[in-house]
């Protein structure tokens, strides 16, 4: 049938975007199926994570910023649940707003909205606000409406109120119920649930004017100049909101806040094939328990929820962004909470301009056509990464070249000239002269147009133009030579005729470059021959004259305005811009997770087991081993004080007593920190104390050997985590860095051998999970390419790794997004390098990992042996003894054998330490006489020193320099509480990295070096110890959000230690004038007449939003206690005396 | 059993001279002690008192070490060959002074020391009731422990030197293969015993040698076969009747007790003693080993060697001299050659130049033979024309 339309729509019907996604929701994944589930909350989650950087990252750019999540607490949310507080509040309210919602639908208050609604939207569009159009609703209905949105939302935020401003939360919640019939009966699958879908995250928030677009297909927050970010496009949300209103009719709920705003904005809506959205409740103000977030729900059909999907993308997720607490509810009523688990948060990623390689022809043209720069060269140089003012003038020189040719003009110094190919052509020659005309008195630039008039001239050009005509020629020539040998390449078979061909093609490309350059010599020519004004006659009037002006216009690109390029111009632009060569992109813009993140992450999540401290005995061994010549230092030290006169002789003769360094050692000993919880430290230090008692001769070198029996023989049980992060790299135009983390672990209640090879390994992209379309995937593929048997790892059918092992790989980039293979996002395309990035990555691991699992075979062997051991232990005892008995030794009727036998299996444990009372006979002599000695000078000196007081002083001045080793094992936490004891100013502590504040520490021991730090010196020092400068509001605030959580023995965080921001101190300029929120200025600030917030911060003059805050939180306390009168006024809170 | 064969006896005058010579030097030697040269571990033999001493120190040590480290160990000569050093003088294989310590908190060593200790208790066991068990007994009370007989005896062996004494001070006793027959009377415990009465089967030598005195002989020599069958032979010809001698046999290998009652006969009786063996290098072998011990018993050779021995036949040369047929002799293998080139690198065969040029001989030829090769030329040829021929011309090594 054909629809003969109106006027001239004629009958091709232009469609939307909305309107084409709105059907197509497959195209990126919301088919129903196990999936869809996931991908709703992938693309909300995605964009949470999104919004909780963006804040924190412009959070930090404010040096004063008071509101940014701070990282250094502890966070324990052992008591937290969301689900007993919404049990608690169950009982007050029978019906939930989505029942209540679905029942008015039933009976009819509510109109069933189907998914064609467009057409009753195209009636109202003259209503239409600048955001969309709004159902007419009465102001009663609607507060309620809005009334019952905030109770829904409440009820997952309460429980976390106290941390909601502090720490970066995301909480989803999806909630099962049967769905209506009317809706399913449609539907041929069965099994199809109603679900809704509810997720709050306190990220950047959006304000009034943000929430109006939000919703709407390509509205996106991310700019064109990509960075690495996780959604870029603006297709998810919309999607989602297509598909939730397509299988169940009802309306999407947003409420948002920005940090900049009193109250949140609350909104119910549908979206439109137009585009647009329709809403139901229009954006309103009300009161927010939360400073700045972003609150979402909405209901959708679906197969029944089962685990395996969702649950593993939120927990793929929580590795990947460990910086980020998630809790999930899901349908089964089942929390799944995963809490923040590093104190760093990610670094803010470097915009980047796309790469030329990476452009194509249609982004070069949006992008030319939005471009608002006067030049093309300065557009070039403006939008792309790797193009100089120096490239962009050859680019543009390479497309003016190919334009004057297909233009048939060419440019000359002082003038153009049409190349002709015709002898019986006109020559005209044009040119630009400071003339008067118009209207003007003043002389502008006039073209000018010349005919070539002298034969001689004309013979001249002719000549000259004749070669170049022929060069012409010779040019297409060329080119289809090339063709040709293009064509042969793809036919040709070995090698070997490849390359050959390539050479000849390399050999024709040098030629054009010839060919080009004797044109330019002919140009030259033509230069000279134009430079005179003999033989040209100026005409005056030219038909064509327009066409001429034209023509000029056009082969100038240099000066044309990049939104204005003519189809010609834009072409041969293009050619030029991919004929150049560029350097590959910078690798700033790819910011890995990092190796140390991802194994922390890790270990905590599967509860690995890693003993860390290796390393730690480190100095404690290079301390001991100085001990004797430190001691010696000392005394000699204070023999020059006392004694004033230098006797050299009497200071040779110093010999320390072995008594004396040994009480020096065990005082170095007992200072060791051993903060592995698998090692007791008390144990550990009798055990060497000890062995180091039963030596007559302390050795220096066997403390080494014990130590290292220690850190063998608490490690032996150790699981493995090895992360690799490569250094970004960028190929074809792209820059990216690929990161991979192995875990194997011994306990199989942890982790156990995956009975399928997907669940061994997990992609992510830019710290997305990806869990769709694996096999098809390029990680997959490189995972595979690994040879895992040389690394003592099985392998499953398809080669990828087998074992008790987990591994993590990202790849991240602020371009990935174009290495995907198709729109869903979901694999990544083959390409060599990325391949053999990922390749080498594991391989780097899977060396690391292969020294792991040899020398736990050799442990296991070694135990099996030891258990061997025992079991002799009762046969030779029971020899032993009978003989024993038998005989008249002296041991008969002594012994006991179960004695023996204990005392032997109390010897397998120990057996390897290494005894450090290893007598050499040829030293007894020297030793007896040192020993004399010794005696000697103790006597001497003992009366002098005061060995109490000076062993631990010494002990910590050497404490005080720590190695660089030692820095790095230590959490950021530990270093900054270091940098507090030490008086070592570190500025923006919580935003610092470990290796800054290392760097810090290291500036500060070569400050001090040189100085002798004296006990004196240090107390001199103590007054000035920083007090953390805390503004006088926050300390109170915590007070408050405490009483506000409820007891406080249930209080669900553990907040460790005050915020101490910026311990340095600072002039601040705000403080001083800020007015103090205190409860009488509140009361007094209130009277007996209704006010909202906003009339009390005009009141008391409060111009921070933080001070804002702090006021609510205020009113919320003395709403509690009963001093005020509060009123739900529209939604919003109104406050009065009593 | 007359033969038609000349029944013409010998003169067998140069085994007589060295009979002369032997008696002698035994009269002198009886005065002069062995003397052991430095840096060897010197082994006594013990009485049953004195043995159980030694056991009950080491227990006691062992205790103390358990009650100080719960680490005890056990320390004891080594029987490696780098430790085994050869007695030029005396012509004895003797052991070294390196001490190796069996730990049982050592891997390696926990089941050997663990098994020395059973050996230790049932030697004990055995001292105390004046008992003697063979090799096989002790294997047997502790299979499980043992794993196979040839831990056990090593373990005896080992045992034996942890003690500093003899196998046969700790009552462990080989089971005995050898048998004697010929001019000698003894008396085990009770019974006196006519080694020439008994028949053509002879008697079996106890192993329980001290339990054994000799009585009296009026033998003018010894005679060592390396097998039974040429023991057939020449006790069916009654061989001792002619020329007055003791016979000897291990069958095979020669076992302890058989040494050690060859070496007492030969000191007590002050008898030259001669070996027949094949010729061939294991013979060769049989024969080193009662010249001067095994290497595995290195520690005991004082006891058990007979330095005197003289190498009768069958010598290489004697292929040729004799003219033995081609088909009797056999051609050597690779191991053949192997053992013999071994066997001119020991100190002693080097020593002896008549015995180093034999070997290089049969080296050249590569040929050996059996005792038997000789009854080509009939069965008596052995007894009535090999032997005695020999033992008159002297022509032995």
């Amino acid at each position: 049938m054909i629809q003969i339309s109106s006027e001239d729509e004629g009958r091709i019907k232009q469609g939307t975007i909305a309107g084409f996604m709105r059907k197509r929701g497959q195209l990126v994944g919301f088919s129903m199926g196990y999936y869809k589930h996931m991908q709703y909350i992938s693309e909300f989650l995605d964009n949470s994570l999104d919004a909780i950087e963006d804040f924190q990252w412009n959070e930090i750019k404010d040096k004063d910023s008071k509101i940014q999540f701070s990282l250094d607490q502890e966070l324990s949310l052992e008591n937290l649940s969301i689900l007993q507080e919404a049990k608690k509040d169950e009982v007050e309210r029978p019906l939930n707003n989505a029942s209540k919602f679905a029942l008015m639908q039933e009976v009819g208050i509510i109109p069933t909205i189907s998914s064609d609604t467009e057409v009753s939207v195209d009636v109202d569009r003259d209503k239409e606000e600048e955001s969309g159009e709004i159902i007419d609703k009465e102001e009663l209905e609607v507060e309620e409406e809005v009334k019952r949105i905030i109770e829904d939302m409440n009820e997952i935020i309460k429980p976390v109120e106290p941390i909601i401003d502090i720490e970066p939360i995301v909480i989803i919640r999806l909630r099962e119920s049967e769905a209506a019939a009317y809706l399913t009966s449609e539907l041929s699958q069965k099994n199809i649930m109603s679900y809704t879908f509810e997720m709050f995250d306190n990220g950047i928030g959006m304000t009034r004017r943000d929430l109006g677009k939000f919703g709407k297909y390509l509205a996106s927050s991310k700019s064109l100049e990509l960075k690495q970010t996780r959604g870029s496009q603006g297709f998810g949300a919309p999607s989602a909101f297509s598909d939730a209103q397509n299988t169940t009719g009802k309306p999407v709920v947003a409420v948002s806040k920005s940090k900049d705003t009193i109250y949140a904005t609350v909104s119910e809506f549908f979206t439109t094939s137009k585009n647009e959205k329709r809403y139901l409740v229009r954006p309103t103000e009300v009161d927010s328990p939360f400073l700045h977030g972003t609150y979402i729900k909405l209901n959708y059909l679906n197969v029944k929820y089962i685990r395996g999907y969702v649950d593993t993308y939120i927990r793929e997720t929580a590795l990947m962004n460990p910086h980020v607490t998630i809790i999930f509810i899901d349908p089964y009523g089942e929390e799944w909470i995963y809490r923040r688990v590093v104190s760093n948060f990610p670094k803010q990623p470097k915009y980047a301009k796309p790469h030329p390689l990476s452009t194509n022809i249609g982004d070069l043209q949006d992008l030319l056509i939005k471009s608002e720069k006067l030049t093309v060269s300065a557009f070039l140089q403006d939008s792309f990464v790797r193009i100089s003012s120096k490239l962009a003038r050859e680019i543009l020189k390479i497309a003016e070249r190919n334009l004057q040719d297909i233009l048939s003009l060419l440019i000359l110094n002082n003038g153009f000239v049409n190349k002709l190919e015709k002898d019986t052509d006109t020559i005209n020659f044009l040119k630009f002269e400071k003339r008067i005309f118009g209207r003007s008195t003043k002389p502008r630039d006039k073209l000018i147009i010349y005919q070539v008039d002298s034969e001689e001239l004309k013979a001249k050009y002719w000549e000259l133009m004749k070669n170049y005509n022929q060069y012409e020629k010779d040019l297409e020539k060329i080119y289809r030579d090339i063709k040709k040998h293009r064509h042969r390449i793809d036919k040709s078979e070995t090698k070997k005729d490849m390359k050959k061909i390539e050479k000849e093609i390399n050999e024709l490309l040098k030629q054009i470059e010839n060919n080009s350059q004797n044109k330019e010599k002919i140009k030259n020519g033509l230069n000279t021959i134009f430079n005179t004004s003999i033989g040209i006659v100026e005409v005056k009037k030219l038909k064509n004259r327009s066409e001429f002006e034209d023509l000029v216009k056009e082969v100038q690109i240099s000066k044309v305005k990049p939104s204005e390029l003519t189809n010609v111009q834009f072409n041969s632009l293009f050619h030029a811009f991919k004929s150049v060569k560029y350097m590959s992109p910078p690798t700033d813009t790819a910011i890995p997770v990092g190796d140390v993140v991802l194994e922390n992450t890790l270990i905590k999540e599967i509860g690995l087991k890693i003993s860390a401290n290796i390393d730690d005995f480190e100095d404690p061994i290079d301390d001991i081993k100085e001990s004797i010549d430190v001691l010696r230092d000392d005394i000699i030290k204070e023999s020059t004080k006392s004694h004033l006169s230098g006797k050299d002789e009497s200071l040779e003769k110093i010999v320390v007593s072995s008594e004396e360094v040994k009480i020096f050692n065990s005082k170095i000993l007992t200072s060791i920190d051993i903060k592995d919880r698998y090692i007791e430290p008390e144990k550990f230090r009798q055990t060497i104390q000890k062995n180091l008692a039963s030596a007559e001769e302390v050795q220096k070198d066997s403390y080494q050997e014990i130590f290292e029996f220690f850190v063998e023989s608490y490690t032996k049980d150790d699981d493995f985590i090895s992360a690799e992060t490569r250094a970004p790299t960028s190929g074809k135009g792209l820059a990216y860095a690929v990161e991979a983390v192995l875990a194997y672990c011994n306990d199989p209640k942890k982790l156990d051998t995956p009975k399928r090879s997907r669940d061994v390994l997990s992609r992510f992209i830019n710290r997305t999970p990806k869990l769709r379309d694996s096999a098809d995937c390029a990680i997959t593929k490189a995972v595979q390419s690994v040879n895992w048997k040389n690394y003592k790892l099985e392998t499953y059918d398809n080669n990828l790794p087998k074992g008790p092992i987990k591994l993590l790989i990202n790849i991240s980039g602020p371009y990935v997004h174009l290495m995907f293979k198709s729109q869903s996002k979901n694999a990544l395309a083959d390409d060599e390098e990325l391949l053999k990035e990922i390749k080498y990555c594991l391989e780097a691991i899977g060396r690391r990992l292969r020294i792991y699992l040899n020398r736990r075979a050799n442990i296991r062997k070694i135990e099996k042996r030891a258990g061997l051991i025992e079991r002799y232990i009762p046969i030779f005892v029971k020899s032993l003894s009978n003989i024993a008995r038998q005989g008249d030794g002296k041991y008969k009727d002594k012994i006991s054998e179960t004695e023996l036998e204990t005392l032997m299996k109390d010897a397998i444990g120990v057996k390897k330490i290494p005894s450090i009372s290893k007598e050499i006979e040829p030293k007894i002599k020297k030793e007896e006489i040192e020993k004399e000695k010794q005696k000697k000078t103790v006597v001497e000196w003992e009366k002098k020193i005061d060995k109490k007081e000076h062993i631990p002083k010494k002990t910590e001045s050497r404490k005080e320099i720590l190695s660089e080793r030692t820095l790095r094992n230590w959490t950021v936490n530990e270093l900054k509480e270091y940098c507090i004891e030490n008086d070592i100013l570190i500025t923006k502590s919580s935003t610092l990295r470990k290796s800054e504040i290392i760097k810090e520490i290291q500036e500060f021991y070569t400050k001090e070096k040189p100085e002798v730090i004296t006990l004196s010196e240090k107390e001199r020092k103590e007054p000035i110890k920083l007090k953390p400068v805390i503004t006088s509001v926050v300390p109170e605030k915590r007070k408050q959000l405490r009483l506000v959580g409820g007891e406080e023995t249930t209080q669900p965080i553990a907040i460790k230690k005050p915020i101490a921001r910026a311990p340095k101190p600072r002039p601040e300029p705000t403080q001083i004038e800020l007015p103090i929120i205190t409860t009488e200025k509140i009361l007094d600030a209130l009277s007996d007449e209704w006010q909202p917030i906003t009339s009390l911060i005009f009141k008391m003059k409060i111009k921070e939003m933080m001070d804002a805050r702090f006021l609510q939180i205020k009113l919320k306390e003395l709403e509690r206690k009963n001093s005020i009168v509060v009123s739900t006024i529209k939604n919003k809170k109104n406050w009065k005396l009593k | 059993m007359s033969s038609k064969i000349k029944q013409e006896k010998w003169d067998i005058r140069a085994a007589k001279k060295l009979f002369q010579e032997s008696l002698k030097n035994g009269l002198e030697e009886n005065k002069k002690q062995i003397k052991l040269p430095e840096h060897t571990v010197k082994i006594d033999e013990l009485s049953r008192e004195l043995t159980l001493d030694r056991i009950h120190n080491l227990t006691d040590s062992l205790i103390e070490m358990i009650y100080e480290t719960g680490r005890p160990a056990i320390r004891l000569p080594s029987r490696t060959s780098a430790n085994i050093i050869w007695d030029e003088k005396n012509d004895l294989l003797l052991l070294g002074q390196q001490i190796m310590e069996k730990q049982f908190h050592s891997l390696a060593s926990v089941a050997d020391i663990t098994r020395l200790m059973k050996v230790l208790e049932k030697i004990n066991e055995l001292l105390l009731k004046d008992l003697h068990a063979t090799k096989r007994e002790i294997f047997y009370s502790a299979v499980q422990l043992f794993g196979d007989q040839k831990n056990s005896d090593k373990c005896i062996e080992d045992v034996a030197t942890m003690l500093y004494t003899t196998r046969n001070s700790t009552h462990i006793v080989a089971s005995a293969k050898g048998s004697c027959i010929g001019r000698l009377r003894i008396r085990d415990k009770n019974d006196i015993i006519d080694l020439e009465g008994l028949g053509s089967g002879g008697w079996t030598i106890s192993p329980m040698l001290d339990n054994i005195e000799i009585i009296e002989s009026d033998a003018e020599f010894i005679l060592v076969l390396e097998k039974d069958a040429a023991m057939i032979r020449l006790a069916e010809a009654r061989f001792w009747r002619k020329y007055p001698c003791i016979i000897l046999t291990a069958k095979g290998a020669a076992d302890i007790a058989t040494r050690m009652f060859l070496r007492r006969i030969s000191k007590e009786l002050k008898l030259p003693v001669f070996s027949l063996v094949d010729s061939d290098p294991y013979g060769h072998y049989i024969h080193s080993v009662y010249l001067r011990g095994s290497k595995r018993l290195s520690y005991e050779s004082p006891f058990l060697a007979t330095p005197d021995i003289k190498l009768l036949g069958v010598l290489t040369r004697d292929l040729e001299k004799y003219k033995i047929p081609n088909d009797c002799r056999i051609p050597m293998n690779q191991t053949d050659i192997k053992r013999t080139k071994e066997l001119l690198n020991e100190g002693f065969v080097k020593k002896n130049k008549e015995w180093e040029t034999d070997l290089k001989l049969a080296l050249k030829l590569k040929v050996k033979a059996e005792i038997q090769a000789l009854s080509a030329f009939g069965f008596e040829f052995l007894t009535d024309q090999y032997i005695p021929e020999k033992l008159s011309t002297g022509d032995w090594i």
